[in-house]
């Protein structure tokens, strides 16, 4: 982020100094135009000027074409316009500088052209050889002057030379007189200022023209103006044999030299700038091409920019959009200018921000709706009663665990599949489907049945099952609910209830009246016995001997009714179920049985928690029992087993007493532990009844079952631990009293 | 050819001219002494002294190059500076300098006397010449220039006299300045020339 704000920084100031290096550039130009002279003083900075100019913008635009094509090769949103934008903006830019470059240097060239007119230059050579000529006047006579000043001196005799100098010059009006001797060495000198220094010797070309010609003339620069030179070689004569030079400097009149340099300055600028033409419009024409050049980089840099500027909002909007596509309703685009591209964006936002909403709101409803479904099927696994809700092609829509549990099928885990082909090779599943589907043909759209379903393992199952038809507007399209309940152990319970009162009141209403039986049928048989003579006192004896005996039998029955009515109360301590079992079998080895107890004990089996009087009374009613049952057979058997193993979660105690005997009928199967079911020749039929209670006060399970091989086995299994025993009393206890308040 | 067209041309040179200078620039500008046509040379330069001054005298040959020779008759001056400068020798590291002394010329062409001038800058004194050979014969002699005082210079050390003759671009007017970049004609300046300073 830092770092992109860094670049934009770093962008701005670039263009800001790219730009403001091209204004001073044209401000230089400017100024270059106004005074051509000072060209050369800024020559120089427009250069750098413009160079670095081009340099930064050159840079900048590179980075901005590279980024552009890269954009545009990725397909970014919004490259292809900026492109096509850039290429106008381009476009529209260069070509008004492209004209405007080609006439402006069509009007320099032509411009700098026209300063200079031949005329102009014809009068100003001719001012230049009227100013020769005027001085040329003056040089003759210059020249004629130290003529005679030379036939002067040559009269004169060396030794005199000096002081005749000093006059010549005076009276000639010079203002300097010199002789060289013929090697350019000064022999004598003389000046109007007495402290200038001496005179340059004679020029290698003076002496030359002087020697071929015996005369030079010549006009040249003073320190004030001009100065006419004449020298001549002094005519031979006896007083001077060697060959001499007098050279004469006269100054040029005041007036003629100012006019004839004004003349000759304006002659030399004109040359000058005519020569410097064509250099000054080549440097005009390179400057205003750097110039152009700057300006057209300034123009794609441009372009570039306010391209990038123009379209950042439509860019953003892009941007927006596909990301709203993409799901990201988060998308806010920052605020643009108050003009059109601003309203558009702030409505985008608004959009964003509704959908947003929208968004949540179906989100907040949606996990409403699937924290209701969660509940509902929380509730559903609690529920202790079976539900199903089937579509109207029979498919189950929704089942709960206890549906699974009461029909021996895992439900839940064949949502979407139909109950007939879940059904096969499920007999407790196959009945209910058969029982739903004999009311749905009939037309009933609600129903509720007791069913009787039977298991495969012989016992009967008693459903209390009401269907509801689901209402056919519903997104579903119909269906029905199934909601059933597993009422065998209420039944059970109920029946249990009601043979335990049979019993109380058998006992009370037919033990009372044993007694006063016994005893009368005893008083009648003391008092009339000895009486009676031998033959009618047999009859006597043996009816009330039998009277005594049936009520003796009778209240052996009674007190069986009895026990198995009254529930002493549960003392429960933890005991080896071994053990117990040992000490019961061993009292039935040591009578002189025709059977034996075999035992077959897991000796892994730890202490389990119960009431060993119950226990012991049930073991005894299971050996009996089963020992009963082989009466007068010769192979007779009992096998005792006991194992510890794991049953629905819970730790049991498993014990098996199996025989040898006939088996149990099979109608007797289903109802063998319920009183007075007995497929024995003896017994009161209330011995397994008595055994099934012991075990479902313990909390435990039991179970009869015919062994293939012939006999019976009966398993039952305890819980081990006493606090699993009670939640489970606990939650048997209950259960009558729930299915009530459904119904 | 029309005038436009010739503009046209023109601009289009420029534009190259353009690239060609920003290349010119980004290098070092190294370009040999020697034009294609004129050359400045030292011919020699020797020192004597006199009254504890170390007098120098050269012999420069200037051939100015067509370019030079007219923009002198077109009434450009041209300046020319002689660059002297000691130094002292030093065995195991760079020579030291110790003075430098410029004397500049300048040359001109007089047009109402016809005559070629040559003003020397440093002393204001001036002479004109009728031809351009002698003005440059005459500015190519140097004698008895005073170069430095002997007593600036340590005793029983070796000291080397340097000299070359340049021509001044700095005083050319702005536009020739600018042609000088990239004409030989207008650089003109000679290898240094180097001699021992010994009694």
């Amino acid at each position: 982020m830092d770092l992109k704000r860094l670049r934009r920084r770093t962008n701005t100031l670039m263009t800001l100094g790219a730009v403001a290096l091209g204004i001073i550039a044209l401000l230089l130009l400017a100024q270059t135009a106004r005074t051509p002279a000072e060209f050369g003083e800024v020559q120089q900075a427009i250069l750098v000027v413009n160079a670095l100019g081009v340099c930064v913008l050159l840079v900048l635009i590179i980075a901005n074409l590279s980024r552009l094509v890269g954009e545009y090769r990725r397909n970014v949103a919004g490259a292809r316009l900026k492109a096509r934008m850039v290429a106008t903006l381009v476009g529209l830019s260069l070509l008004p500088l492209v004209v405007v470059y080609l006439f402006a240097v069509n009007f320099l060239d032509q411009g700098v052209d026209a300063w200079f007119d031949a005329d102009m230059e014809r009068e100003l050579e001719r001012a230049l050889q009227l100013s020769r000529a005027s001085l040329d006047v003056e040089m003759r006579s210059r020249m004629a002057a130290t003529r005679d000043l030379a036939a002067a001196l040559s009269a004169v005799d060396g030794r005199a030379t000096a002081g005749m100098l000093d006059e010549l010059r005076r009276r000639s009006g010079a203002r300097e007189l010199t002789l060289y001797a013929e090697n350019s060495r000064i022999v004598a000198s003389t000046a109007e200022d007495p402290g200038r220094r001496l005179p340059a010797p004679l020029g290698d070309d003076v002496l030359l023209q002087v020697r071929q010609s015996g005369s030079y003339l010549a006009l040249d620069p003073a320190m004030d103006g001009y100065q006419v030179r004449t020298l001549l070689a002094l005519p031979r004569s006896p007083a001077r044999p060697d060959q001499e030079f007098l050279q004469v400097i006269y100054p040029v009149s005041d007036r003629l030299w100012r006019l004839a340099d004004a003349v000759q300055a304006t002659y030399t600028e004109y040359t000058e700038l005519r020569y410097l033409r064509g250099p000054l419009k080549l440097a005009l024409t390179l400057t205003l091409t750097l110039v152009l050049l700057l300006s057209m980089l300034i123009a794609v840099f441009g372009a570039f920019f306010f391209t990038r500027r123009l379209l950042a909002p439509i860019d953003s909007l892009v941007t927006g959009t596909r990301a709203v596509a993409a799901g990201d309703f988060d998308t806010h685009l920052p605020s643009a200018a108050a003009d059109e591209v601003g309203f558009l964006i702030r409505s985008f936002n608004e959009m964003i921000d509704r959908l947003r909403r929208a968004r949540e709101e179906t989100g907040i409803s949606q996990r409403q709706l699937e924290s209701e479904r969660a509940n509902l099927a929380a509730i559903l696994a609690g529920l202790s009663t079976g539900v199903i809700a089937l579509d109207p092609d029979e498919r189950i829509r929704i089942a709960n665990a206890a549906a699974g549990t009461i029909l021996g099928v895992d439900l839940p885990a064949h949502t979407g599949r139909q109950l007939a082909e879940l059904a096969a090779g499920e007999p407790l599943l196959e009945q209910f489907r058969e029982a739903c589907q004999r009311h749905s043909q009939a037309g009933e759209p609600e129903w509720r049945e007791q069913l009787m379903l039977q298991s495969p393992g012989g016992t009967r199952r008693i459903l209390n099952c009401a269907s509801t038809a689901l209402p056919s507007d519903l997104p579903t399209g119909g269906g029905s609910v199934l909601v059933f309940d597993d009422i065998t152990s209420l039944l059970q319970a109920q029946r249990d209830a009601a043979w335990g009162e049979v019993a109380r009141r058998l006992a009370h209403e037919i033990k009372n009246p044993l007694t006063p039986i016994r005893l009368a049928a005893e008083r009648i048989r003391r008092r009339y016995l000895p009486e009676m003579a031998e033959e009618e006192a047999k009859v006597l004896d043996r009816s009330t001997h039998t009277i005594v005996q049936q009520v003796e039998a009778m209240r052996d029955m009674v007190n069986a009714f009895s026990d198995y009515a009254r529930a002493p109360e549960m003392r429960v301590a933890r005991l080896d179920l071994n053990q117990l079992i040992r000490e019961v079998a061993y009292l039935y080895r040591t009578q002189d049985m025709q059977s034996v107890v075999t035992l077959r004990l897991d000796q892994a089996l730890g202490e389990i928690e119960a009431d060993p009087v119950r226990v012991r009374q049930l073991l005894h009613n299971l050996i009996r029992n089963a020992l009963e049952a082989q009466e007068g057979q010769e192979d007779a058997a009992v096998i005792v087993e006991t194992a510890g193993l794991v049953a629905g979660a819970r730790e049991v105690a498993q014990v098996c007493v199996s025989d040898n005997g006939p088996g149990i009928g099979a109608d007797a199967l289903p109802q063998i532990f319920e009183p007075y079911v007995t497929t024995k020749k003896k017994g009161t039929g209330l011995g397994l009844a008595i055994v099934k209670r012991l075990v479902e006060e313990h909390g435990g399970s039991i179970r009869a079952e015919n062994l293939p091989a012939g006999g019976a086995r009966i398993t039952l299994h305890l819980p081990l631990r006493a606090q699993v025993r009670e939640t489970l009393a606990d939650s048997r206890g209950q259960r009558p009293e729930q299915f009530k308040e459904r119904a | 050819m029309t005038a436009a067209a010739a503009g046209a041309q023109r601009a289009l040179c420029s534009l190259l001219a353009c690239a060609l200078l920003l290349l010119v620039a980004a290098l070092p500008v190294a370009a040999p002494a020697q034009g294609v046509e004129g050359s400045f040379e030292v011919r020699n330069a020797s020192s004597r002294l006199v009254d504890s001054v170390w007098y120098a005298s050269a012999r420069v040959e200037y051939r100015l190059s067509a370019q030079a020779i007219e923009a002198l008759e077109n009434g450009v001056p041209l300046t020319i500076e002689m660059q002297f400068e000691i130094s002292k020798y030093r065995r195991f590291w760079l020579n030291a300098s110790v003075a430098t002394l410029r004397q500049s010329y300048q040359l001109s062409y007089q047009p109402l006397s016809q005559a070629w001038l040559v003003r020397n800058l440093n002393s204001g004194e001036q002479r004109s010449f009728t031809t351009l050979f002698a003005a440059l014969s005459d500015m190519g002699r140097v004698s008895d220039l005073p170069l430095i005082d002997a007593t600036l210079l340590e005793p029983g050390e070796v000291y080397y006299g340097w000299l070359r003759v340049v021509l001044d671009q700095e005083t050319l007017p702005g536009p020739l300045r600018l042609l000088a970049f990239w004409r030989d004609g207008l650089r003109l300046e000679s290898e240094w020339y180097r001699w021992t300073l010994r009694d």
